[in-house]
């Protein structure tokens, strides 16, 4: 059975059992029913180099005080078994003037027991450990997740247009097993203009950029397994999707498929946490690309944090020569060391201040729209971005 | 003789310091007269606060409801149950919160409003300060 007929068939009995649900529509809800919570921020950052021209996350060599988010989580249980769960956010960025705002997720979900929970809608993809939480200060030691993985690099979208299947086991005194298995349409999180700008070389006559900062994929499937150990705290995990996007490469003309898997582990108690992930993505389209990073944490009071980094993600072109990857083969790699003291006021409240020290241009690099291309070919790249990075963040 | 005397103290302190721990669990685990569990594991009363069981042997939904977490008897439940700092904990319900994927028991600030939640509530489960008078219709959960 092909993908496309077998999420065609699992939309279909997805709207049967919906349908044999209680009915839900239009329900009155008791206003003391409905859980609101929320998380916001606003994070600074400079490169310290003035004549560094390299943008990385929100810091730049003039310093970027206009990052700013806010999100409201809205979970309404029409029943014991069904809840509606809606998270709107509003984000501002670079500039004053540059906002957005929307769903990150909203879907629901109708519990036939813990070990099977059907959820429609668009849904918070699972994938790894960060993609859930992907925006909440207050659950990571940095002011954002691991780019290795997290970043631009296409290894994950924030949400998927579908329909999966969720659940727990956590047997008596043993290990606990969670799952997600998913499938449906997804947009994934990129920005792959360095990797253009590789492609194009000096060939750029009739040439432009396409600055899009993400991708859509159709008839995806994916799914996420988690064991906990009896060890508290401490758990370990693999994840995967797959999915295709039509495209013309080279004239060719056809749905080009990704595949993204990787594993993770983590331990969080009182004092620590230690998180790793590893991941591998394959788009048949024109690249691989390999992603890993280890971030520790451990609390030296209840309020002072000292946190501590590496990642890597490594690119492999397979659509640009070698003449053109070795014209600016730091727009292919991206290496990250960094090291974080915070502050935490209560577990809702945290200051983070890091000093980030960024090896290649995958994703701190010149303004794509102005001037990577023409910084690329003339070669005054700069490969190493040293950033400070400030920020607060809240949640209730 | 003299290992008896030296002993001595040694089990003293030992025997005053149980008592010590016995008299620190200073919280009983109460529900509905009518639910029919009487004894329960602590990593099963860690799972059902923490929402890993939703429901009770019986099938029945079970509803959990936590004390205030600026509390001194929710940061005790949370140690001996949990075995977690109450912040640690906060921070578990962060993730399921933004996940979409559970939200955390109700709270009530004191004994006498957990009481009278698990009166109105057969499959509530709370727990209340050891020494406070209990609300007709509850009763006392032994934890293993």
């Amino acid at each position: 059975m092909t993908i496309r007929r077998w999420v065609g068939r699992a939309c279909l009995t997805a709207a049967a059992l919906a349908a044999a649900a209680p009915a839900a529509s239009a329900q009155q809800i008791s206003i003391d029913r409905i859980q609101v919570h929320g998380y916001g921020g606003w994070s600074f950052g400079r490169t310290t180099d003035n004549l560094n021209t390299n943008f990385y996350l929100f810091a730049h060599a003039r310093g970027d005080y206009f990052h700013n988010e806010f999100a409201l989580n809205i979970a309404a249980p029409l029943s014991d078994n069904l809840t509606i769960i809606a998270q709107p956010f509003w984000h501002s960025g670079h500039h004053a003037n540059q906002t957005s705002s929307g769903m990150d997720y909203v879907f629901g979900e109708y519990k036939f027991a813990d070990a099977a929970r059907l959820r429609v809608g668009n849904v918070k993809q699972t994938f790894g450990i960060y993609t859930e939480i992907f925006d909440v200060g207050t659950l990571r030691p940095f002011a954002t997740a691991p780019q290795s993985i997290y970043g631009p690099g296409g290894m994950i979208g924030k949400s998927y247009s579908g329909m999966g299947l969720t659940g727990s086991i956590f047997p008596e005194r043993s290990w606990g097993f969670e799952y997600d298995v998913y499938g449906g349409g997804l947009e994934t999180l990129e920005e792959d203009t360095p990797l253009q700008v590789v492609t194009q070389g000096t060939d750029t006559v009739g040439k432009t950029l396409n600055l899009a900062t993400s991708r859509t994929f159709r008839d995806m499937l994916g799914g996420r397994v988690i064991f906990r150990t009896p060890l508290d705290g401490l758990s370990f995990g693999a994840s995967t999707y797959t999915g295709t996007r039509p495209l013309t490469r080279a004239g060719v003309a056809k749905d080009w498929r990704r595949t993204v898997t990787g594993v993770h582990a983590e331990l969080v108690n009182d004092a620590w946490i230690l998180r790793s992930e590893l991941a591998k993505e394959r788009d048949e389209a024109n690249f691989s690309a390999t992603g890993s990073y280890g971030e520790a944490a451990y609390r030296l009071t209840e309020h002072w944090q000292l946190a501590a980094t590496y990642g890597k993600f490594n690119t492999t072109l397979e659509s640009a020569t070698a003449a053109n990857i070795a014209r600016a083969p730091s727009l292919l790699e991206h290496q990250e060391v960094a090291g974080g003291l915070n502050y935490w006021f209560s577990p809702n409240f945290v200051v983070k201040g890091s000093y980030s020290t960024v090896q290649g241009n995958r994703f701190s690099h010149p303004d794509p729209t102005t001037r990577l291309r023409a910084v690329s070919q003339s070669g005054a790249l700069m490969n190493q971005t040293n950033a400070v990075l400030v920020s607060g963040h809240l949640s209730f | 003789m003299r290992i008896f005397r030296t002993l001595l103290p040694a089990l003293a302190l030992l025997v005053g310091a149980a008592r010590v721990e016995a008299q620190s669990t200073g919280y009983v685990v109460v529900v509905h007269q009518s639910n029919p569990v009487s004894s329960i594991r602590r990593d099963e009363l860690s799972k059902i606060f923490l929402k890993k069981i939703t429901v009770w042997r019986t099938k029945l939904p079970v509803v959990a409801v936590d004390q205030s977490s600026e509390t001194r008897i929710r940061a005790q439940f949370t140690r001996d149950v949990h075995h977690r700092e109450v912040t640690s904990v906060e921070s578990y319900w962060q993730q399921q919160i933004f996940a979409g994927r559970a939200v955390p028991p109700q709270q009530r600030p004191g004994d006498a409003e957990v009481m009278a939640f698990i009166a109105n509530n057969p499959n509530a489960i709370g727990y209340v300060s050891a020494g406070a008078q209990l609300a007709p219709g509850l009763k006392v959960l032994s934890v293993e």
